[in-house]
């Protein structure tokens, strides 16, 4: 059985950066910049949301000579579980505090 | 000199990676393949920095995870264990009841039994076992160490009784 997503503020936060382009598909690093959360914090969350299927990945090959780009993107539960998420953290703050990009 | 410090951050996330649990290798790759796309150096050694907790947090998962295998095994293993010292207890239980039918139809008493016949009855039932312990090795080797272990304690039982009766 899995452990339900806690809404932890970086999680919130990386799900609002993948809501601002839902179909995009993202690399870690522009995520990290994003979000300004280092490799050792948003790491750990991806491989939680793609454990409960909220974020599908790929690979790509950029440059020959250069590793492939593991990639992420929101699946269509993904996104309808991250607004959800994102939208009640929005609700629990004050109106002026409110999340940017979370569309009611 | 900012050649070397990014070599050297990419060598200690590549040797973090390669002791890396295997169940996490996907994301060990994507951390070590991003590590070339990060732009500057100082940028490129927190990233590594990141990446190497990330990869300790990895392991520490996965340590949790083989004891709780290890228990799950052991709990199957003892039961089969105990399964064999039952099934030993049975074969022992029939043979004292064909043994006491035997005497009931020789018209014995029990303290008329010679030691010499006592010794063979349990030599057949240690026979037993090993037969029972050699038949089960291969499909349930942990019935056939708990037939084993059953065998041997009832084998050391009786060198004491023997060895007792003697003085």
């Amino acid at each position: 059985m899995k452990v339900r997503l806690r809404r932890y503020a970086q999680t919130v936060k990386v799900l609002e950066e993948f809501l601002s382009n839902p179909k995009t598909w993202r690399y870690g690093y522009d995520i990290s910049r994003n979000t300004e959360l280092k490799s050792g914090t948003l790491y750990p969350i991806l491989v939680r949301l793609a454990e409960h299927r909220w974020l599908e990945t790929r690979w790509e090959t950029i440059e020959v000579g250069r590793p492939p780009r593991h990639m992420y993107r929101l699946t269509a539960n993904g996104i309808r579980a991250a607004c959800e998420m994102v939208r009640e953290v929005s609700k629990s703050l004050p109106r002026n505090l409110g999340l940017k990009g979370v569309r009611e | 000199m900012i050649l070397t410090l990014r070599r050297i951050t990419s060598r200690l996330l590549s040797l973090a990676a390669a002791r890396a649990p295997t169940k996490f290798a996907e994301w060990t790759r994507a951390m070590l393949g991003e590590l070339d796309y990060v732009e500057d150096d100082r940028s490129a050694f927190f990233w590594a920095l990141g990446s190497i907790g990330v990869l300790l947090r990895f392991s520490a998962i996965q340590l949790l995870l083989i004891p709780k295998w290890r228990d799950k095994s052991m709990i199957r293993h003892t039961g089969q264990v105990l399964l064999g010292a039952v099934v030993a207890g049975i074969v022992c239980m029939a043979g004292s009841l064909v043994w006491m039918a035997l005497l009931k139809v020789a018209g014995l008493q029990l303290s008329d039994v010679r030691i010499s016949q006592r010794l063979m009855f349990i030599f057949l039932l240690e026979v037993t076992y090993f037969v029972i312990a050699t038949a089960q090795w291969r499909r349930r080797k942990f019935v056939s160490v708990g037939v084993s272990l059953a065998g041997l304690t009832q084998m050391a039982s009786v060198i004491l009784t023997v060895t007792r009766f003697v003085r």
